[in-house]
């Protein structure tokens, strides 16, 4: 573990029962599985160098706590799964058959606790454990066949080219399309029963899918994944709800909300802006004031905040923007965005005086900014050229 | 990359149908053309757009955007096109409006082009207002990879215009096609003609 504390994470492991005997490894046992497993990997070395997966050892070694603890209490070998985080706002998750796990920032910024995690992650976890992939490519034979698949299930017609792009045929195929009704259904009972096994709360599993359809409803939101369709999102709550009815002796177990809320508050920040710059300008609002709350020292929430009420136009509020650009600059004069978001401000405003100390200090500041020359321009017309003085008359 | 050279064929499959639908297509209507004529103007009628095709390059015809390429798009293309204000731009819910400043609208299409998933490690090379035709606007440079890792370069110039705004891009893989026809491009913008979109009153 490189960067979360030793501590956090004998926290995350220690309520686990460890399955009896020795750990179940996942292999690829045939010619056909080993085959799909080498195209995979192929994907996610793509999506790894791609920019899109964050570098967060925190944030990952707390991810990779969670599974840990999911594998080691149903007798799996914890190394044999990994998570990593993709920086995207939409609601997305899952998992490759060689059990490498990929959650995007937009779904962990929506959750609110550690059983709600390992609810989606224990999900992701049986696709791999059931080579649900394998089975689906079987019925699938071509990768044309998969790549049809995915335009007839897709919740939202479009090019999903851009995707492949990203996540792979595979991936693409698991994010958006899923499996069949009974792949998932099975994914979610026996991710359900790990869940279990491991102390989880079981009763958030259903939650986190009604705050996520909630999330869709709120913003009249179509997003091409598995986990940002409603219809998706309701049988997986109306699954575990059943299963959650049908356990008499559900005793509640643990939600682990402290823990999670340390470990994940930077996606709040990192997801909040992606929020803001994707437009989703309530998201972000949400998701930068609860990085706030967990984090009240940070200048740079506060100049997010601010700068997302300043793009939002006619959903934002300058005043507000202007309110907490000021406080991000009172606690740290040389932080630059919130110069030059306040200078901008002020600037179309048409407070041209007030504007220009900022606007100056940003390029005093920032000397690689790619915008410089917009600031300049408006710097000139904040700070006209006095026009030259007539010649001194000759004595 | 066997998993990549697999979806890029099936990509390919599926490119070919829709370029054999759009050529039976365009056979009920005006057969595709390349037009090779650099001494006249081009005008692309449903955008009100005019450009000179650079010498030795070739406007591929009829399409609603100028589309030009010397060697093959792969290669290196310009695009001409033009949209109305409040338009959705892919991979974001914002729009750029009438009367957005040109930082803006320029930031606006950089977040854009920043979490679109087919332009992997996306490097801003400059950013700076630009006038073109005389209208206000920008120009934005980026690189970024394909998927297969290439790295593309791209240079595009936005003219934020009364009724609409046009946008001239030049692609071409950064190593040696870039620079080789980045002048050609230039050139381009710098003789564009924007006339009132057709079908709007002016």
């Amino acid at each position: 573990m490189r960067g979360f504390p030793a501590a956090l994470v004998l926290l995350v492991l220690a309520p686990c029962a460890h399955g009896a005997g020795t750990a179940q490894s996942l292999v690829a046992t045939t010619a056909e599985e080993q085959g799909l497993w080498q195209r995979v990997a192929e994907e996610q070395a793509a999506l790894d160098r791609s920019g899109f997966v964050l570098e967060e050892p925190e944030l990952e070694d707390y991810l990779q706590a969670v599974v840990a603890r999911l594998a080691t209490a149903d007798g799996l070998a914890e190394d044999d799964f990994s998570v990593k985080l993709v920086r995207d706002p939409t609601l997305n998750a899952f998992a490759y058959p060689n059990g490498r796990l990929y959650i995007h920032t937009g779904l962990l910024a929506r959750m609110l606790n550690e059983a709600q995690l390992a609810s989606v992650l224990a999900h992701e976890m049986t696709h791999a454990t059931h080579k649900h992939a394998l089975k689906s490519q079987r019925s699938l034979k071509t990768k044309t066949g998969i790549l049809q698949a995915i335009s007839l299930s897709a919740p939202v017609a479009g090019d999903f080219s851009p995707l492949i792009d990203l996540l792979g045929v595979y991936g693409t195929a698991a994010a958006v399309s899923g499996y069949s009704k009974g792949l998932e259904t099975e994914a979610d009972e026996v991710g359900w029963q790990r869940m279990r096994k491991c102390g989880y709360d079981t009763g958030e599993a259903p939650v986190v899918f009604r705050v996520l359809m909630a999330d869709l409803s709120e913003h009249a939101r179509k997003e091409p994944f598995f986990f940002g369709t409603h219809p998706k999102l309701a049988d997986r709550e109306k699954n575990f709800a059943r299963l959650n009815a049908a356990d008499k002796k559900h005793t509640g177990g643990e939600k682990g909300e402290e823990r999670f809320a340390q470990a994940t508050r930077r996606v709040l920040l990192i997801n909040g802006e992606l929020e803001m710059r994707a437009g989703r300008h309530d998201a972000a609002r949400d998701q930068l004031w609860r990085y706030r709350v967990a984090d009240p020292s940070s200048v740079r929430v506060r100049w997010l905040i601010g700068e997302n009420e300043r793009v939002a136009g006619a959903q934002g509020d300058p005043a507000e923007a202007r309110k907490l650009l000021e406080e991000a600059l009172a606690m740290d004069e040389t932080f630059a965005p919130a110069h030059r978001s306040l200078g901008i401000l002020l600037y179309r405003a048409g407070e041209l005086a007030a504007a220009a100390p900022h606007l100056r200090r940003f390029l005093d500041l920032d000397r690689t900014a790619h915008d410089r020359a917009y600031i300049e321009a408006y710097l000139e017309k904040c700070e006209p050229t006095p026009p030259p003085a007539p010649p001194a008359p000759a004595s | 990359m066997r998993t990549h050279a697999s979806s890029r064929s099936a990509r390919t499959g599926v490119l070919t149908l829709g370029l054999a639908a759009l050529l039976l297509a365009g056979c009920a209507t005006v057969e595709p053309t390349w037009v090779t004529d650099s001494a006249t103007p081009q005008t692309a009628k449903k955008i009100g757009v005019t450009a000179s095709v650079p010498e030795g390059w070739a406007r591929f015809t009829p399409d609603k955007d100028l589309v030009m390429t010397k060697d093959g798009f792969l290669l290196q293309t310009i695009r001409i096109t033009r949209r109305d204000y409040g338009s959705k731009i892919e991979n974001t819910d914002r729009t750029i409006t009438q009367g957005m400043e040109d930082q803006e609208a320029a930031q606006l299409l950089l977040d854009a082009f920043a979490a679109d998933q087919s332009r992997h490690n996306l490097q801003i090379v400059s950013n700076t207002p630009a006038t073109i035709d005389g209208r206000p606007g920008f120009r934005i440079e980026v690189t970024y990879k394909t998927p297969e890792g290439l790295t593309i370069h791209e240079t595009a110039y936005v003219a934020l215009v009364d009724d609409s705004y046009v946008i001239a891009r030049y692609t071409a893989p950064d190593r040696h096609y870039h620079e080789m026809h980045s002048g050609a491009f230039e050139k381009v913008v710098e003789g564009m003609k924007i006339g009132p979109m057709p079908g709007k009153k002016g």
